[in-house]
């Protein structure tokens, strides 16, 4: 029946297509007042969207590489990206500008304003001899070179990375499935959950930031607890996850992903599987699925409000869906 | 515990203290070394003892060693030595001796002159020397065998007697390391107790072929499991072994094993499954397809065929030849028995003077029953209807033959005969359909007198051609053009058929009732490596196997007219989906019909039954589902708990509350956009000119 209900679904369901970005999509945030779309792709300019129509308010031009992340302060005032030229970038939201640029030795991986938007967390890659590296910033010191304090990650690098209750810690997925949580102002890891594995391509907290749900290359998403790493719930799938959210409205959780481009062997676009999949939060049952992409979905969330959502993918383009009345009214007997 | 460069052994001393005594020997220190040493041997294999013999004076005796010698030992290699015992008379004692050159040729002499007769008072009787010792040294006075103790193994067939009428079958996933045996409940398998094992098997799993035993595969041999709880029933030694094949009797099991040694150079053993003893074993003389023997249907024969040669039938429990001796057959290709009768049929390549033959023959009587001629014959394959009322034996036929520089036969412009053999009929009369095109697979309907067969070549386009064998003729009934098929599967209680397109055709399955030949559904299962249909013909199961295909494993349930009732992808890597087989049913035919007639009576009970199991499953489904709920509450609860708790400091970080989307409301600020509707287009070169 799940069928059924993704048929009509697609049928009233029109998509915004976000054309602007010339290369595969990173990462699709929201901020939190879930007007502004922001957008990061393999090209060199992240994007501004009004979330109402899909008209773009603007390109951030600075980075001179792919941009691996972004995020929007609380306030929606300013905007973090970090980008695969070695350099994270503070953005004014309003004017487009520049107003904060550091180096790092390495790609920025993942960033993240904390809870009060004073101060911004940076992860780098582990590549040509340096380590993979925790970088926190105090933005309200201007101009601000220098990190306020850096940690180093001896093993396995991160992947993705998003702050915890209250901004007390940091939560790091890596690459080889760990999941921990890190001190980084005491350099410590304050504790280490396996519960994938395989790389941890996305972690995405709910509104509360009480939980959070996981993507991973092992096929799954799960939902685990912010306190104490605990492990709730397991959705299970037949292809990487890339990226996953938890709806701030229904209990019900988005999955994007798809088989990796090298490991497509054979033509048909069913074979990759590029749909959009909706669980529900607490039976782990899949009951919707959301065509539309071409190759595998990188990013994906929920609006604020829950009653639309954003994909983005390796294919391109940016897909903005609004839910139609038959999903607020859809309930599991 | 540093690694070795890191110390330093220049100052050391190794040589041992005086007293010192060694305690190991050198079997331990070089066992495998010493295992090769040449020893003396104790057996001689080469040589002969031919008992049986008549007994002559001295005046024939030469000539009588002269024939012996002639007749059975010369065509097997060199004697080395002959010699034939005489009394103080000089008169033979009615045997001899001989020695050949390897132990290979004593063996090949032995199988050959085993019980053959001189003449009507005499029949040789041949025994290795090596047994000599062995049968002189037999006790005189016959003690009686132990009895072995009475295993009480349970009932084997329990799982026929499930309330339902359910079946079983077995899975084996993650790669190979689990197997796990299902009830199948249609849309909810259920696994049976105590059967889901790590490490099962090393390779596959094989049920018997009346699915009383799963047999498993291991580096020692094969393991019987069976009863409830599937507990060991026995264990047949084999080192290696790669294939096995069950009698249809379930009797006996015959292994297959390439890696042979000196000590036992048998590749091929017989065993018995009740008690485990190994009747017979074979030296696996020539390559040949598996089965190399095969059984006819009550598993009181076993055949082989020596290509070329002769024909070998071998009957039980004896494990002997049928009458002592190997029909001989020139020029024989194969065999196969039917399948309901003690009729064997097999084939003979043409020759330059003879045509190819197709002959069938009764067993043990090895009367022959039918005889055909056919003429430029490449090859020639037996299909058995499998109620054994038909035999069809393909024949590819050529037009020009060609002989190779290295004298192999190249055939030209290939065409297809089927001969049509009606087993029922008196003195089996056979007819002919020719085929054109090439043809690729060929299967008959059991239980029915339809067979289909799929035609062309798969550049130019496959079509499936249904036929019907008519109380008179062979017609065509159907003819399905443009198919991506490459198997044909049909029910095992007919009628329904399933044309796949496995591997790499993409899956997709075709499901055609044939009392009308309308195509009940299309499906697709991507990738789909296997296809199997339940014992019993109400189910049909697709399954992309790991060790073709390594993603999207799973397998796919589908009711007999194709409609997908359950998709089996819980389990990681799946390997093999094998139903566990049905012991023919006990009904007969006039009963079968007597149920068909009243099916309305019996399906009004069946539903009803399957309404209340679907409603109990959903009470369940729903039980669980609140039971999640509630789990998920409590959890959500003490999160919430937590967060509430951190109120104060939420509001002191960001200076307003956040907590909601409208926690802020007298904060926000009413914004207006404006957002162009219409956009027109004006050429630049039209612009009126602005002044610099």
């Amino acid at each position: 029946f799940a069928f059924s209900q993704l048929s009509q679904l697609n049928q009233i369901m029109k998509p915004i297509c976000l054309l602007g970005h010339m290369r595969s999509i990173t990462q699709v945030r929201f901020n939190r007042d879930g007007d502004l779309i922001f957008t990061c792709a393999k090209d060199p300019h992240p994007s501004i969207w009004f979330a109402l129509n899909g008209e773009r308010l603007g390109s951030l031009v600075g980075h001179n590489g792919a941009v691996w992340c972004v995020d929007c302060r609380w306030d929606s005032k300013k905007v973090l990206t970090g980008s695969a030229d070695n350099s994270a970038k503070l953005w004014d939201t309003e004017t487009g500008k520049c107003v904060l640029s550091v180096d790092t030795n390495s790609a920025v991986r993942s960033c993240g304003f904390d809870f009060a938007g004073t101060s911004a967390m940076l992860t780098t890659d582990k590549t040509m001899g340096y380590k993979c590296t925790i970088l926190l910033y105090d933005i309200r010191q201007d101009p601000a070179g220098q990190p306020a304090c850096q940690m180093l990650v001896p093993e396995s690098k991160i992947t993705s990375a998003v702050w915890g209750p209250l901004s007390r810690f940091l939560i790091t997925g890596h690459e080889n499935g760990d999941l921990c949580q890190m001190d980084v102002r005491a350099q410590k890891v304050i504790r280490t959950e396996k519960h994938h594995k395989g790389a941890i391509n996305d972690i995405r907290m709910y509104k509360d930031g009480t939980m959070f749900v996981t993507a991973s290359k092992d096929h799954t998403a799960r939902l685990i607890d912010s306190y104490e790493l605990q492990l709730f719930k397991t959705y299970k799938t037949e292809r990487p996850v890339n990226s996953a959210d938890i709806s701030p409205l229904r209990p019900h959780v988005l999955l994007g992903g798809g088989q990796e481009a090298q490991d497509v062997t054979t033509s048909g676009a069913h074979v990759g599987k590029f749909d959009a999949k909706f669980f529900h939060t607490v039976y782990e049952e899949e009951f919707a699925r959301v065509k539309g992409h071409f190759g595998p979905i990188n990013s994906v969330g929920f609006t604020p409000d829950g009653r639309g959502f954003v994909t983005g993918g390796e294919d391109g383009f940016v897909r903005l869906h609004s839910f139609d009345n038959d999903y607020f009214d859809f309930e599991f007997e | 515990m540093g690694s070795e460069e890191d110390i330093d052994v220049s100052g050391e001393d190794f040589t041992d203290p005086d007293d010192f005594v060694d305690d190991i020997d050198d079997k331990e220190l070089l066992g495998d070394i010493l295992a090769e040493k040449p020893q003396e041997k104790k057996a001689i294999n080469n040589a002969l003892v031919l008992s049986g013999l008549p007994i002559v004076d001295s005046a024939r005796i030469e000539r009588l060693q002269a024939f012996i010698r002639d007749k059975f030992l010369d065509k097997h290699g060199e004697v080395v030595k002959f010699s034939m015992p005489t009394d103080e008379n000089g008169n033979s004692l009615g045997f001899a001796l001989c020695c050949f050159q390897t132990d290979q040729q004593a063996l090949d002499a032995l199988t050959d002159i085993q019980g053959a007769s001189l003449d009507k008072m005499h029949t040789l009787n041949v025994f290795k020397f090596s047994d000599f010792n062995r049968l002189a040294d037999a006790d005189d006075e016959w003690k009686p065998p132990e009895k072995a103790p009475f295993v009480d193994r349970g009932d084997l067939r329990s799982w026929l007697r499930e309330d339902r009428c359910h079946d079983q079958f077995g899975v084996l996933h993650t790669a190979g390391s689990v197997a796990t045996i299902y009830w199948h409940w249609p849309g909810d398998p259920q696994p049976v107790d105590s059967a889901t094992r790590n490490n099962w098997t090393e390779s596959r799993l094989h049920w018997s072929p009346l699915g009383t035993y799963l047999a498993t595969y291991h580096t020692k041999g094969i393991a019987l499991w069976g009863g409830e709880k599937f507990e060991q029933i026995n264990r047949f030694q084999h080192k290696n072994v790669q294939i096995i094949d069950f009698s249809p009797c379930e009797r006996y099991l015959v292994t297959f094993s390439p890696s042979v040694t000196k000590e036992d150079p048998h590749a091929i053993k017989m065993f018995e499954v009740d008690t485990g003893k190994m009747k017979r074993s074979f030296l696996h003389e020539q390559a040949a397809k598996w089965p190399v023997f095969k059984w006819s249907h009550k598993g009181e024969f076993f055949a082989r065929v020596q290509t070329g040669k002769a024909l070998q039938v071998f009957e039980t429990p004896s494990f002997s030849l049928l009458d002592k001796k190997s029909i001989s057959v020139q020029d024989v290709q194969d065999l196969s028995w039917s399948p309901t009768d003690n009729i064997l049929a097999y084939w003979i390549a043409e020759t330059d003077n003879q045509p190819a033959r197709v002959i069938l023959m009764t067993m043990p009587e090895k009367r022959e029953v039918a005889t055909k001629m056919l003429f430029n014959v490449a090859d020639c394959r037996m299909h058995w209807h499998p109620q054994g009322n038909y035999l069809c034996v393909r024949v590819n036929r050529y037009t020009k033959k060609k002989l190779d520089a290295d004298n192999t036969p190249k055939y030209i412009n290939i065409y297809t005969n089927f001969e049509v053999f009606r087993m029922r009929e008196k003195n089996i009369p056979v007819e002919k359909i020719e085929v054109t095109d090439a043809v690729s697979c060929f299967n008959w309907e059991p239980h029915g007198s339809k067979f289909a067969m799929v035609q062309g070549i798969a550049s130019k386009g496959l079509s499936v051609v249904f036929y019907q064998v008519n109380a008179h003729d062979i017609e065509k009934v159907k003819v399905l053009e443009k198919r991506n098929v490459n198997t044909i599967s049909w029910s095992p209680i007919g009628q329904h058929v399933v044309l796949a397109g496995l591997r790499s055709a993409n899956g997709g399955l075709e499901f055609i009732d044939t009392s009308d030949m309308k195509t009940t559904a299309n499906q697709e299962h991507f990738g789909a490596t296997d296809i199997e249909w339940d014992p019993t013909g109400r189910y049909v199961v697709t399954t992309v196997s790991f060790w073709h295909v390594k993603v999207d494993n799973a397998s796919h349930v589908y009711s007999s007219h194709g409609t997908l009732l359950y998709k089996l992808n819980k389990l990681e890597r799946i390997c093999q989906f094998a139903w566990r087989p049905r012991p023919p049913t006990l009904l007969s035919d006039e009963q079968i019909k007597n149920i068909k007639k009243n099916m309305k009576t019996y399906s009004r009970r069946f539903e009803k039954e399957d309404l209340q199991s679907s409603t109990r499953a959903s009470k369940e489904l729903l039980e669980k589902r609140a039971r999640l709920k509630t789990e998920y509450e409590k959890w959500r609860a003490k999160l919430l708990e937590k967060f509430r708790g951190e109120k104060q400091k939420r509001l002191e970080l960001r200076g307003v509350d956040t907590d909601e989307l409208d926690s802020n409301a007298q904060d926000f600020v009413e914004e207006t956009l404006e957002f162009p509707i219409k956009v027109e287009r004006i050429r630049i070169d039209k612009l009126p000119q602005v002044a610099e």
